[in-house]
């Protein structure tokens, strides 16, 4: 498997041999294909993912009208023109899902760790190309099962993201516990492993594999938050690995890791002596660190981003790296801030409480140092750069209700309301996606040698970023005054009456939205075909992607590889004559080198 | 050295460490297993233990012993005896699948004293039972590779081509480095949770 890559890389230089379509572009090894790859599938995912909630959101602003249109197209899950209750809990488990692993980590990860990690640290191809591939058609394997259990006969999986036992765990339980919930885990196993093959080879690829010059403290941010997700991930996902395991054994071979003394419809289950709080346990030791697997590439595209488009050198280049560090250390240590209310010894609790806490203080030294890189910058306006801008806005908004959160007191009140749903959606859900908009408009131009068309891009910027603000914001209020999150319609309760407006406007906005990405995907694809020709360096940036042929040679680099002689973020030195320096520019004679 | 050569160099390097990673990796799954048996087992409730050491120290003899034919496997690929690693990475291979024989027939023979894991109010038989799955999955993974490499040695053995272009470059060298490491980690992996078994089941 490892080894004939090794034959296919034998002597690291670039190749030209023949190539069918199918080589070249389907099984392909070369990592920019292989990003490119990601990134389609992953934009299916999304658009599945998206229609998902505005079925279950149209549920929730209209729960007494029909819609017999909704019924026509997806049979199984409507009848009399209303959302099946199991349909709706299987929607939201289905959108979780998708839109946390398959599109925020696959593919966000993939598109940008393949595009990225080989050629802004000079290399030809990835450390093991053939286990790149290996990764993404796993991928492709686990998204097939996955789009399997969405059409199971049964019903679609529907414990939530989170897939708690008992109620994952025992078929009786609910429609979706049954076929489709088995091919959910087979899913999430197939899609571990995928996610750790990616992630050696980053790894791997990122210590092993940089040119001559390109020492740690030369690499872009982009490389160092790609990197620490991946150990983040190498670390996190076998623990979930262990978990699916574990369910997969209670729910096939009869073991009772997770479940105890069940009675279900009257009769009592042979079951004793499991825990589920065990389960919740392995869950969220990957859970949590999951969420920052999903950011961090997005903050290292925000601050390389940032940098570029402000003119600017990156404000505390280490201070991003260790504040990196920091994150993927305490990542580690917090989960239990989602389980305060399982049935927890307060003490414990209270350390959950103040590691939570801390866990804000290297968060804002990232938020610090991406205002004080934009302060004065000399700010060029494109669609890139106001969505990273975006980004730094949302991920502020969502973090400050994160503090609220991880008090263990507060957080029995506000736990599994539509609050947690504010906070993790602006914080990471709409963030992560802005990260990955600003990565694929400032991009594009070397992925596919095109521009995108601007105006479709501020006006997808510009409707998704109030959209965000609008649907999200409302619910802290809904939160604070009770309203739980995973309900299938509050027609019953006179308490969250006064929200029923609020609710269409909600789902409102959220189609509003959804209709708003596709300007976006018709910009993609049209500039794919007919966008203006991208010049070798369309943003005037330092980092080598740039230096490579612009329409993507085997091997990236004609010749010898560059050699580095800076660090990424010689933007307006003082002194130079144009106001970016390229990493493959020597110092002048008595130049001194920024850090 | 010319700068191609160089770069090679550091690709096999780079694949020697992506094997390293996927260890910690591996070892993060099992970490996941132990502290989950733990956990279930300091929660209190029944739990009767079994001295396993009988049951599985063929097994675990075994899986140590063919650690050595691929040590040996490995220094005749260093020499150069195509034929010689080629039959020591068979006779690994067949280690191993006696290995699984006997954590089978060990299995077989517990679940007839009534360590079974389903349905057993007793929980610990069913943490035994995923952790030698789990890990049987991880060796039979591992003898695949082996088969393989065995038989590509020994096609390589007969169609005669120049092998060792460069020392460098020696692409079976490589293999076999990458499969030693993974076949002895798979040893020490048996051992740790052996020993975590017979002290804490
Ligand atoms: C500023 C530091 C942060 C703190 C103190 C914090 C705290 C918390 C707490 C205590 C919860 C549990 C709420 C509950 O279920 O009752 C929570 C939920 C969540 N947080 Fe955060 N958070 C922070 C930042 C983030 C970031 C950066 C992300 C993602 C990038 C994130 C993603 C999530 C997600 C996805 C959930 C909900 C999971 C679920 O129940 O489905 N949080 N946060
Ligand atoms: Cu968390």
């Amino acid at each position: 498997m490892v080894t004939s890559a090794i034959e296919n890389n034998i002597d690291g230089q670039a190749h030209h041999h023949t190539e069918t379509f199918i080589s070249k572009y389907i099984f392909s090894l070369d990592h920019k294909i292989i990003s490119r790859q990601f990134l389609f599938a992953g934009m299916a995912w999304a658009v599945l993912g998206g229609l998902l909630s505005v079925l279950f959101r149209t549920q929730l602003a209209w729960p007494n009208e029909t819609f017999p249109v909704l019924e026509t197209l997806f049979s199984t899950w409507y009848t009399d023109g209303i959302l099946k209750p199991e349909a709706y809990n299987a929607m939201i488990t289905m959108h979780g899902t998708i839109m946390i692993f398959f599109v925020l980590t696959a593919s966000l990860t993939g598109t940008f760790a393949n595009l990225l990690v080989p050629f802004q640290i000079g290399a030809r191809d990835m450390a093991s190309p053939l286990l790149n591939a290996l990764s993404f058609w796993i991928f492709i394997l686990a998204s097939v099962f996955m789009l399997a259990s969405l059409f199971a006969p049964d019903g679609a999986p529907s414990a939530g993201w989170t897939v708690y036992p008992p109620l994952s765990a025992l078929p009786q339980t609910s429609p979706g516990s049954g076929l489709g919930m088995t091919l959910w885990l087979i899913a999430i196993a197939l899609f571990i492993i995928s996610t750790l093959m990616g992630g050696l080879n980053y790894i791997s690829t990122i210590l092993n594999m940089r040119t001559k010059g390109m020492t740690m403290y030369r690499m872009p941010l982009s490389v160092w938050a790609l990197f620490f997700t991946a150990i983040v991930g190498l670390l996190a996902f076998p623990v979930l690995l262990s978990a699916a395991v574990l369910l997969i054994f209670d729910r096939g071979l009869g073991t009772s890791f997770f479940l105890s003394n069940i009675v279900v419809g009257g009769s009592p289950l042979p079951y004793s002596g499991g825990s589920p709080i065990l389960f919740q346990h392995l869950f969220w030791f990957l859970g949590h660190p999951e969420v920052y697997i999903i950011i961090l590439p997005a903050m290292g595209i925000v601050s390389e981003v940032l940098a570029i488009h402000s003119r600017k050198p990156v404000f505390g280049y280490k201070a991003m790296i260790f504040s990196l560090l920091g994150i993927t250390i305490m990542s580690f240590l917090v989960w239990a801030h989602h389980m305060f209310v399982s049935g927890m010894n307060p003490f414990l609790g209270g350390v959950f409480t103040v590691f939570t806490l801390l866990i804000a203080i290297p968060s804002s030294i990232k938020v610090f140092n991406w205002l004080t890189t934009l302060w004065r910058g000399n700010f060029h306006i494109n669609p890139a750069s106001i969505f990273a801008v975006g980004f730094v806005s949302l991920f502020i908004s969502g973090g400050l209700t994160g503090i609220w959160l991880g008090s263990s007191t507060v957080d029995i009140r506000l736990h599994d309301t539509y609050f947690v749903i504010a906070h993790f959606h602006l914080v990471m859900g709409v963030a992560a996606f802005f990260g990955m908009f600003a990565g694929v408009y400032h991009w594009f131009p070397r992925m596919f040698g095109r521009m995108m068309n601007n105006t479709m891009g501020y006006i997808h910027f510009g409707i998704t970023f109030v959209g965000a603000y609008l649907i999200f914001w409302p619910m802290h209020f809904m939160g604070l005054s009770g309203v739980p999150r995973r309900y299938y319609h509050f027609n019953e309760f006179d308490a969250f009456s006064q929200y029923a407006n609020m609710n269409v406007i909600i789902t409102v906005v959220t189609i509003i939205v959804f209709i708003t990405q596709f300007i976006f995907i018709f910009n993609f694809f049209h500039s794919m075909y007919f966008g203006k020709k991208a010049p070798q360096n369309p943003w005037n940036a330092t980092t080598l992607e740039w230096t490579s042929p612009v329409e993507g040679i085997h091997g990236n680099w004609e010749g010898d590889l560059p050699v580095v002689h800076r660090w990424p973020y010689d933007y307006s030195k003082p002194g130079a004559d144009e106001d970016f320096i390229a990493q493959t520019t020597p110092l002048k004679e008595g130049e001194i080198e920024s850090h | 050295m010319d700068y191609s050569l160089k770069y090679q160099e550091r690709n096999q390097g780079a694949h020697k460490f992506i094997m390293w990673l996927a260890i910690a990796s591996s070892c993060m799954i099992f970490a996941g297993f132990t502290s989950a048996f733990l956990v279930r087992k300091g929660a209190g409730g029944a739990w009767t233990g079994f001295d396993i050491s009988s049951v599985f120290s063929i097994s675990t003899f075994i899986i140590l012993f063919s650690s050595a034919t691929m040590l040996v496997a490995h220094i005749a690929n260093k020499k150069g005896n195509l034929g010689f690693a080629s039959f020591a990475l068979f006779l690994t291979f067949a280690c191993g699948l006696l290995f699984c024989y006997f954590q089978y027939t060990g299995w077989v023979y517990l679940t007839n004293q009534g360590f079974y894991p389903a349905g057993n109010p007793n929980p610990s038989p069913q943490f035994l039972f995923v952790i030698v799955i789990i890990h049987a999955i991880h060796v039979l993974s591992g003898m695949l590779f082996l088969l393989i490499a065995s038989v590509k040695s020994f096609m390589l053995l007969k169609s005669d081509k120049q092998l060792v272009v460069n020392p460098n470059s020696n692409v079976l060298q490589v293999r076999t480095d990458l499969l030693s490491m993974y076949w002895h980690f798979m040893g020490i992996l048996w051992l740790y949770l052996f020993g975590f078994l017979y002290f804490f089941l």
